[in-house]
C-alpha cells in the first residue's frame, strides 16, 4: 500500500470511531435542530428552568401564548426557553428529549401534537424528577392515575363540540326557522379530540334544531382550499345557509367562499377563536366561537407547574382548560 | 517546414511549429500543417495520436504551449472557440449540438436569428417565415435538399441531422470570408447510405471554397473525399500525403507506426 | 426526395447555375403519413381528455356541474394551481426543477401584506412582492451556476424562504388585506344588479389568461424564448452557438420565481390573509398539472397552454367530486390514476411514431430518382 492509501485507511478509521463513540454517548435520539434558545442558562439554574412546548407556532394562539409564558415566566424569576414543535409530533418528542434527558430544564409544560408520541419523554422526566404540565389525561401517554410531580390538563372537547352544535342550532332557530342545510367541517384524521368533537356537535345539534340536516362534510386543510371546496359544495348544494366551521381557517374560509358566490350565510359557529374571527363575531358575520381560554388559563397553570418544580414528590392534579362562547355581544 | 505559398494564395489555415503539453505529456509534438481554400484535408491515426488535440487546438478549444495559427495569412491567437468563430472557423462536433425538439429552420438560424421589423421586433419578435425562407436558400446553394423546415430535428434520422449540422456550420462560415469547417468523425453513427450522402455534401462544401480539415477513423470515406492526408503517430506529423494514388497499405503503417515517419532524420 | 407536397418554395435564384438534376444530396424517404395524426393525438389529446371530464361530470353531476357559475369556479379554482404549474412547467421546459415555489410565494405574500399592514400603497406592495420573486429566481440562478444540483438548490432556498416569512411576520400572519380584493374575489363584468344575469368573473382568472397568453407568445415567437427553450433541451448546443447559455439558465429561474410570487400574491388576495407557512403540496400539484400536460422532465419541449388544461382538468375533478359530495381524496386517486394513464397513453403513442419513422427511413433506395 502506497503512504497515500493509508493515510485515507487511518482517517477513514478514526472517522468511523469517533462516530461510533458519538453515537454510544449519544444515547437517546439526538435533538433536531429546532429549539428556540431564549437565552435559557447553561448547566447551573437549571431547576429555574421551564421548556415550554406547544403544538405548533404558527397557531396564532398558540404564539400568543408562548409570549405570555415568556412574559410571566420571567417576571416570576423563571427562564422559558420556547419550542416549536411545527405540528410533527415525532419532532416535539425529540426536542424535549434533548432538553429533559440532558437535565437542562427543571419544569416542562407541553402542549402535545400526539400524546402517545411524549409517553417515553414523560417516563424520562419522572425518573429524572423533572415536573410536567401535560394536556390531555394521563392514559393517553401510557400512564394509569395520577402521577408524582405531572399535572394534566384537559380539553374538554365534549363540551367543546355541544357548545359549537349547541350554538349552531340556536342560531338556526333564531335566524332560519328551525329549518336549515349545514356543512360540516371535520378535522382531519388522527387531531386530538376529533371524535369527541365531532359527535357532541352533532348530537348536540340534533337536540337543539331537529330540523336541520347536515348536507355536506369536508375535511379541512388549509384557507384557500377551504375556501375553494365551501365554493364547490354551495355549487352542489344551493341551499346551503349554515356552516359548521372545524377551525379559524376553515370558518374564515367558508365566509370567504360564501361572500365570492354573492350568498347569505346567517349561520357559522366554529372552534378557535382567533383575532379575525373575534372580530367577524362583532361584525355579526360568525354567531358564535367556541375558544379555549389559554391565555387566562396560563398563570393558573404557570402557577401550578412552579410548585410541582419545587416539590416533584407531590401528587399532580387534573385540571380543564376553561372554555368561553363568544358571541356579538358578549 | 513552410506551407507552400501557390499561386491561390495564402493557405486559409495554417499550423506552424505548434504543440501542446499536459504536464509532461506531449499531446502534439511540433506540428506543421495547412489546408488551402476548398481544399479536404484527412487527419488520420491512432487512438491517442493526438488528432483530437490537434482539433481542439484548431477550433479554439485548448491554447497551444507554443507555435502559430495563422488564418489567411494572418496569426491568429484563440482564447475561447467563440474566437475561433470570428476567425471564420467552425467546428462540428461529434455529438452534434442540435437542439433536437426544435426544427431544422430554428436549429440553423440558432444565434442569428433575424427579427421582426418595427415595434414587434424590438420585443424580440421572431421572423420566422424569413429565417425559414433564408436556410431554404443557403441549403440550396449547398445542393442540400431535405426534410420541411418546420420538422423537429428529432424526427429525422441520423443521416439527415449529420446533414442539417454541417450545413449548419457551412451557413455560418460562409458568411465571414471563406471559411474553414473541422469535422469530428461526421460518419462515425452513420450507415453506408448516409455515408455517401454526408460525402457528397462535404465535396459541395469545398467546392464552394471552404477549407475542410476531417477527422475520421473511416479510411473510405478518407479516400473518396480527401485531397490530402496528413497521419499523426504519438503528437508527431509522421506523414502527408495527397490523396489520389495514396497506398492504402502504406497509410496503415503510418496509421499504427509500423512504417517510419517521412520525416526521419537520416541517421549519419 | 422529398414528395411534391413538401417540396420547399424556392424564390427562383439560380445563383450558382444548379439544376435540378445536377448533384443534390438525396436525404432520405419523406414522413409516412399517420405520423402528423399521431403526433396531433399526443399533442391535442389532453384537451379531448378534458372534454370527455366534462361531459362525464355534466351528466354524472348533473344538474349542478354543467352550469356557468361553475364553470367560473372551475377556472377560479384552476387558476392557483395554474400559476404554479406554470412556473414549474417552465422551470422544467428550460431545463430546472424549481422546488423552492411555495417558498417564494409565502415572502412574497408576507413582504406584500407587511407593506400594507403598514399603510404603504397597494401598488408598491404588489410590487415588492413581485421583486422578491424575481430576487429568489436570481439566487438560485447564481448558485446553480457554479455548478451545484438545482433541485437540492433549491429545496435549501425553500428552507431558507419559509423560514423569512415567518420573521417578516413574527410568527403570525397578516389578515383583513381586503386592499387587495380587486385581485382575489372581485368580480368583473357582473351584469344585472347584485349579479343576476351574470354573476361576473373573478380577477384571478383575468390574470391567468395573461400570464398564459404572455407565456406561450414569448416561449414560441421571441427570440429569447426560443433560446430559452433550446437551453432546456440541450444547453451545450447553445452555448456552442455563441450565445450565453447561462444567461438564460438564470432567466429559467426568474421567469419560475416570478410566477410563484404572483401565484402567492394571487392566493393571498383571495383570502385577504398573508400566510407564511408554505405548503410544499402546491409544488405536487403543479407537478402533477405539469406531467400530465406532457411536458418532459428532461426539458426542452412542451407546452403552456397544455399546462393550463392539466390544472383545468384537476380543478374540474375535484369540483365535480365535491358536488356529488364525494371525499376529496377520491379526486387524489383520480388525478393519479389518469396521470398514469395519460405516461402509458404517450408512451404508446411515442412508440408507434418511432416505429413508423424507423421503419420509413430505412427504405432509402425506394423512391430514388
Amino acid at each position: 500500500m502506497t503512504s497515500r492509501s493509508t493515510t485515507k485507511v487511518a482517517l477513514a478509521a478514526a472517522a468511523a470511531g469517533s462516530l461510533l463513540l458519538l453515537t454510544a454517548c449519544g444515547g437517546d435520539t439526538k435533538p433536531a435542530a429546532g429549539s428556540d434558545d431564549s437565552g435559557s442558562g447553561s448547566g447551573s439554574g437549571s431547576s429555574k428552568t421551564i421548556v415550554f412546548s406547544p403544538i405548533g407556532l404558527q397557531i396564532p394562539a398558540m404564539q400568543q401564548l408562548s409570549e405570555g409564558v415568556k412574559g410571566y415566566g420571567a417576571s416570576k424569576g423563571y427562564t422559558v426557553q420556547v419550542q416549536d414543535p411545527n405540528l410533527d409530533p415525532q419532532k416535539q418528542a425529540t426536542d424535549l428529549d434533548s432538553v429533559i434527558s440532558s437535565g437542562k430544564v427543571g419544569g416542562a409544560w407541553v402542549i402535545s401534537v400526539a400524546p402517545a408520541a411524549i409517553g417515553p419523554v414523560v417516563k424520562t422526566a419522572l425518573d429524572k424528577q423533572v415536573a410536567m404540565l401535560l394536556n390531555g389525561v394521563p392514559e393517553d401517554y401510557g400512564l394509569s392515575g395520577m402521577q408524582k410531580g405531572i399535572t394534566f390538563d384537559r380539553i374538554d372537547y365534549d363540551a367543546l363540540g355541544k357548545a359549537m352544535g349547541e350554538e349552531l342550532g340556536n342560531c338556526i332557530n333564531e335566524k332560519l326557522d328551525g329549518k336549515a342545510e349545514v356543512l360540516f367541517q371535520q378535522d382531519p384524521p388522527g387531531t386530538a379530540g376529533k371524535e369527541d368533537i365531532e359527535k357532541a356537535a352533532q348530537s348536540a345539534l340534533a337536540a337543539t334544531a331537529p330540523d336541520a340536516k347536515i348536507v355536506a362534510t369536508q375535511i379541512l386543510t388549509d384557507r384557500q382550499t377551504a375556501q375553494t371546496d365551501v365554493g364547490s359544495a354551495l355549487q352542489g348544494n344551493p341551499g346551503l345557509n349554515a356552516v359548521f366551521g372545524g377551525n379559524d381557517e376553515g370558518a374564515l374560509g367558508a365566509l370567504g367562499a360564501f361572500a365570492a358566490a354573492g350568498k347569505e350565510l346567517p349561520c357559522l359557529t366554529e372552534n378557535g377563536g382567533n383575532d379575525e374571527v373575534l372580530q367577524a363575531v362583532k361584525d355579526g358575520k360568525i354567531y358564535a366561537s367556541a375558544a379555549l381560554q389559554f391565555a387566562a388559563d396560563m398563570t393558573q397553570s404557570f402557577d401550578e407547574l412552579t410548585s410541582l418544580m419545587a416539590d416533584p414528590t407531590q401528587e399532580g392534579q387534573q385540571i380543564t382548560v376553561p372554555m368561553k362562547v363568544i358571541k356579538a355581544g358578549s | 517546414m513552410t506551407p507552400p505559398t501557390t499561386a491561390a494564395g495564402a493557405p486559409a489555415l495554417a499550423l506552424n511549429d505548434v504543440e501542446m503539453h499536459y504536464g509532461f505529456v506531449r499531446a502534439i509534438d511540433s506540428i506543421d500543417m495547412h489546408v488551402m481554400p476548398g481544399e479536404v484535408v484527412a487527419l488520420l491515426g491512432d487512438n491517442g495520436a493526438g488528432k483530437s488535440t490537434l482539433l481542439k487546438v484548431m477550433s479554439g478549444a485548448h491554447k497551444p504551449s507554443h507555435g502559430t495559427i495563422r488564418v489567411h495569412g494572418v496569426e491568429q491567437s484563440f482564447s475561447a472557440p467563440s474566437d475561433a468563430a470570428v476567425a471564420g472557423i467552425q467546428m462540428v462536433y461529434q455529438d452534434l449540438a442540435l437542439v433536437e425538439p426544435q426544427d431544422i429552420s430554428t436549429n440553423l438560424n440558432m444565434g442569428q436569428e433575424q427579427l421582426r421589423r418595427g415595434p414587434l421586433g424590438w420585443l424580440g419578435f421572431v421572423d420566422r417565415r424569413a429565417m425559414r425562407r433564408s436556410s431554404e436558400v443557403e441549403l440550396d446553394r449547398l445542393g442540400v435538399r431535405t426534410a420541411p423546415m418546420t420538422r423537429p430535428v428529432e424526427m429525422l434520422s441520423g443521416g439527415q441531422r449529420q446533414v442539417v449540422a454541417l450545413a449548419r456550420s457551412a451557413i455560418r462560415v460562409n458568411g465571414e470570408s471563406q471559411g474553414i469547417l473541422l469535422l469530428d468523425e461526421p460518419t462515425a453513427a452513420l450507415g453506408y447510405e448516409q455515408t455517401k450522402n454526408v460525402e457528397a455534401l462535404i465535396r459541395r462544401m469545398a467546392d464552394r471554397g471552404i477549407a475542410i480539415v476531417l477527422v475520421t477513423h473511416d479510411l473510405p470515406l478518407c479516400y473518396e473525399v480527401a485531397d490530402r492526408i496528413v497521419i499523426l503517430n504519438r503528437g508527431k506529423k509522421v506523414a502527408d500525403i495527397p490523396a489520389a494514388g495514396a497506398d492504402p497499405d502504406h497509410v496503415v503503417g503510418w496509421i499504427t507506426g509500423s512504417k517510419a515517419s517521412m520525416y526521419v532524420e537520416q541517421a549519419v | 426526395m422529398t414528395t411534391p407536397a413538401d417540396q420547399p418554395t424556392r424564390a427562383g435564384e439560380p445563383g450558382d447555375g444548379t439544376t435540378a438534376e445536377e448533384a443534390v444530396v438525396p436525404t432520405g424517404q419523406d414522413m409516412p403519413r399517420s405520423v402528423p395524426f399521431l403526433i396531433f393525438a399526443r399533442d391535442r389529446g389532453i384537451f379531448v381528455l378534458w372534454g370527455l371530464l366534462i361531459v362525464v361530470f355534466a351528466f354524472w353531476s348533473s344538474p349542478y356541474f354543467f352550469k356557468l357559475d361553475n364553470a367560473i369556479l372551475i377556472a377560479n379554482a384552476g387558476a392557483l394551481t395554474a400559476l404554479f404549474a406554470a412556473g414549474v412547467g417552465i422551470g422544467v421546459m428550460t431545463g430546472v426543477l424549481d422546488l423552492s415555489l411555495p417558498g417564494t410565494a409565502a415572502i412574497a405574500s408576507c413582504v406584500c401584506g407587511w407593506l400594507l399592514t403598514h399603510g404603504h400603497a397597494t401598488w408598491l406592495s404588489l410590487v415588492a412582492g413581485l421583486a422578491c420573486g424575481v430576487a429568489v429566481g436570481l439566487v438560485n440562478g447564481f448558485i446553480t451556476l457554479r455548478g451545484f444540483n438545482p433541485i437540492i438548490v433549491t429545496i435549501g432556498t425553500l428552507s431558507v424562504l419559509t423560514g423569512l416569512a415567518a420573521v417578516v411576520a413574527g410568527g403570525y400572519t397578516f389578515p383583513g388585506l381586503t386592499q387587495l380584493e380587486f385581485m382575489g374575489t372581485h368580480r368583473y363584468f357582473r351584469i344585472g344588479d347584485a349579479g343576476q344575469t351574470f354573476s361576473g368573473i373573478p380577477a384571478p382568472v383575468f390574470i391567468v389568461a395573461a400570464v398564459f397568453f404572455i407565456g406561450t407568445i414569448f416561449l414560441t415567437r421571441t427570440r429569447d424564448g426560443l433560446r430559452l427553450m433550446a437551453v432546456g433541451a440541450n444547453a451545450e448546443a447553445v452555448r456552442r452557438a455563441g450565445i450565453p447559455a447561462n444567461r438564460y439558465k438564470v432567466l429559467g429561474f426568474v421567469i419560475s420565481g416570478l410566477l410563484a410570487a404572483i401565484g402567492g400574491l394571487v392566493n393571498t388576495a383571495n383570502v385577504t390573509e398573508a400566510n407564511p407557512a408554505a405548503s410544499p403540496a402546491i409544488i405536487f400539484t403543479a407537478l402533477t398539472a405539469v406531467a400530465l400536460a406532457g411536458v418532459a422532465l428532461t426539458g426542452g419541449r412542451g407546452s403552456l397552454p397544455r399546462v393550463l388544461v392539466g390544472a383545468m382538468i384537476l380543478a374540474t375533478i375535484a369540483n365535480g367530486l365535491t358536488i356529488r359530495g364525494i371525499q376529496p381524496y377520491w379526486a387524489t386517486v383520480t388525478t393519479g390514476a389518469l396521470l398514469l394513464g395519460s405516461l402509458l397513453f404517450e408512451r404508446m403513442l411515442q412508440t408507434a411514431v418511432s416505429e413508423r419513422l424507423m421503419s420509413a427511413n430505412l427504405s432509402v433506395h425506394a423512391k430514388q430518382g
